[in-house]
């Protein structure tokens, strides 16, 4: 039994190898880039939270705007499309947005989504996020790296007099996949490092709460 | 072995403390979620339980069992329209004995991707498998491997439609006119053995603009790495399921 319990972890430990060593990053390497892509998608989710809630002044919000624009690539402008090899431009990045009463997303390019997101018709706005979200497996592409991360978040709309007056009785939910892009980057402040942005993000499902 | 599912099936619902209706963020049922393609792959690997933690030695059986449970789409009372019991304990089965793992480069794995479009001004629908290929060292991409839908039903063989034997007497001036007139039988003027290839065909319509493609409608995978089945998986996201996300909702056996 002992034997046969010593031979499982060794296949174990042979699998898991593998399984690090698939996109040729070091684990090292590789527990860095999650860390900070975990730190991005949650400071994302912060900052929308914040734009779309009324809570702060307006000034407060526009910099949180221009500070979710320098998380993605192109920094919410179109960008130099990453597989061209004549520099042909990219469109900027966009986002899908669902709601209720929609059966179909609707994609927009991020930046109109941002500053819609400050202005909703709402009295009060909520946005919140789920403390669960997965990053999906790194994988290289060419010279850089890319990944999925999957986020949850909740949104509620109130009239002046504190009534839910967008989601049902409880708000809608929704799940959202963020691409993200990893590029080995190196320069003379930082010496070698993984840039890391945000990319299109689509929707996968939005139900509603009660 | 029912009994054994059905008591895995209530230790999750437990756990996940799912409801027909959510009321808030439920972090337990998000966390046995199957979100990604990816988290299905590991799990049905058995490299990390329904928490995200690696297996390991100290990992007992019936964690396992737990793990493979949630990559199937059955209601809160343990049906699922598309599988038999038999059917998913056989394959919970292989997946506890670890010896069919799949990797993402590995053929046995695919994507059917659905797309829609619009062709000659009418809506059209089509789906496209997907494999993945290696390009170099840690290196993979997608290819597409096949295209198939009505639209593609365009040819019809008919053997009282050929080009006349004495035809060259006229250097084929003819032919132009009967291809016309005979579009969805020019097939016939080929090979009998000539087959027309969908995706020629759908790279010709695009790149010529008598297809727009529009959108991807849906998506699922084919795994084929237990011998003897295939594996259909889609997200399931209805939240009376006991687990929701990608997961297996049927099980073809061969």
């Amino acid at each position: 039994m002992k034997r046969i319990a010593i031979m499982f972890c060794m296949v174990l430990s042979m699998t898991m190898t593998a399984n690090a060593q698939t996109n040729g990053l070091t684990e090292g390497e590789e527990i860095s880039i999650r860390e900070r892509c975990d730190v991005m998608i949650n400071d994302f989710q912060h900052y929308l939270e914040i734009i779309a809630g009324k809570g702060k002044s307006l000034k407060v919000r526009n910099h949180y705007v221009a500070q979710t624009y320098k998380l993605f690539i192109g920094e919410c402008e179109a960008y130099k499309d990453l597989n061209s090899k004549k520099g042909a431009m990219h469109e900027p990045v966009q986002m899908q947005v669902s709601s209720l009463g929609k059966k179909e997303p609707e994609t927009k390019p991020m930046k109109e989504y941002l500053n819609r997101l400050k202005t909703l018709p709402y009295a009060k706005v909520e946005i919140k996020k789920a403390q669960t979200h997965k990053l999906s497996d790194i994988k290289k592409v060419g010279d850089r790296y890319e990944a999925t991360a999957t986020i949850y978040q909740e949104f509620r709309g109130y009239n002046e007099n504190g009534q839910l007056v967008y989601g049902g009785t409880g708000g809608d939910w929704t799940e959202k996949s963020i691409r993200i892009y990893i590029e080995p980057t190196e320069d003379v402040m930082h010496g070698a490092y993984f840039d890391i942005k945000l990319g299109d993000t689509s929707v996968v499902e939005t139900k509603a709460m009660k | 072995m029912m009994k054994l599912i059905n008591f895995i099936l209530a230790y999750l619902i437990g756990a996940a403390s799912l409801s027909a209706q959510i009321s808030h963020f439920d972090e337990e049922s998000l966390k046995v979620r199957v979100k990604q393609v990816d988290e299905f792959m590991s799990r049905i690997n058995l490299n990390e339980t329904v928490e995200g933690n690696r297996i390991d030695e100290s990992t007992d059986t019936l964690e396992l069992r737990k793990c493979a449970l949630t990559l199937f789409a059955r209601d809160s009372a343990g049906h699922s329209e598309w599988m038999s019991d038999t059917l998913m304990s056989a394959v919970i089965d292989s997946i506890t004995t670890r010896k069919y793992p799949v990797h993402f480069g590995d053929s046995t794995f695919s994507a059917v991707v659905s797309c829609s479009g619009i062709y000659k001004k009418n809506q059209v629908d089509w789906r496209m498998e997907l494999q993945v290929r290696n390009i170099r060292k840690h290196e993979d991409k997608w290819i597409i491997t096949s295209a198939n839908g009505k639209l593609f039903d365009v040819f019809t063989r008919d053997s009282s439609f050929f080009i006349s034997p004495a035809l060259h007497g006229v250097s084929f001036m003819s032919l132009p006119g009967d291809m016309r007139v005979n579009k969805n039988l020019i097939v016939s003027l080929t090979d009998d053995n000539y087959q027309v290839d969908n995706l020629s065909l759908l790279f010709g319509w695009l790149y010529s603009g008598s297809l727009v493609i529009d959108k991807v409608t849906h998506v699922e995978y084919l795994f084929k790495h237990i011998p003897g089945y295939i594996l259909y998986v889609k997200q399931n996201n209805t939240m009376k399921r006991v687990v929701s996300g990608w997961q297996i909702y049927r099980i073809e056996k061969l």
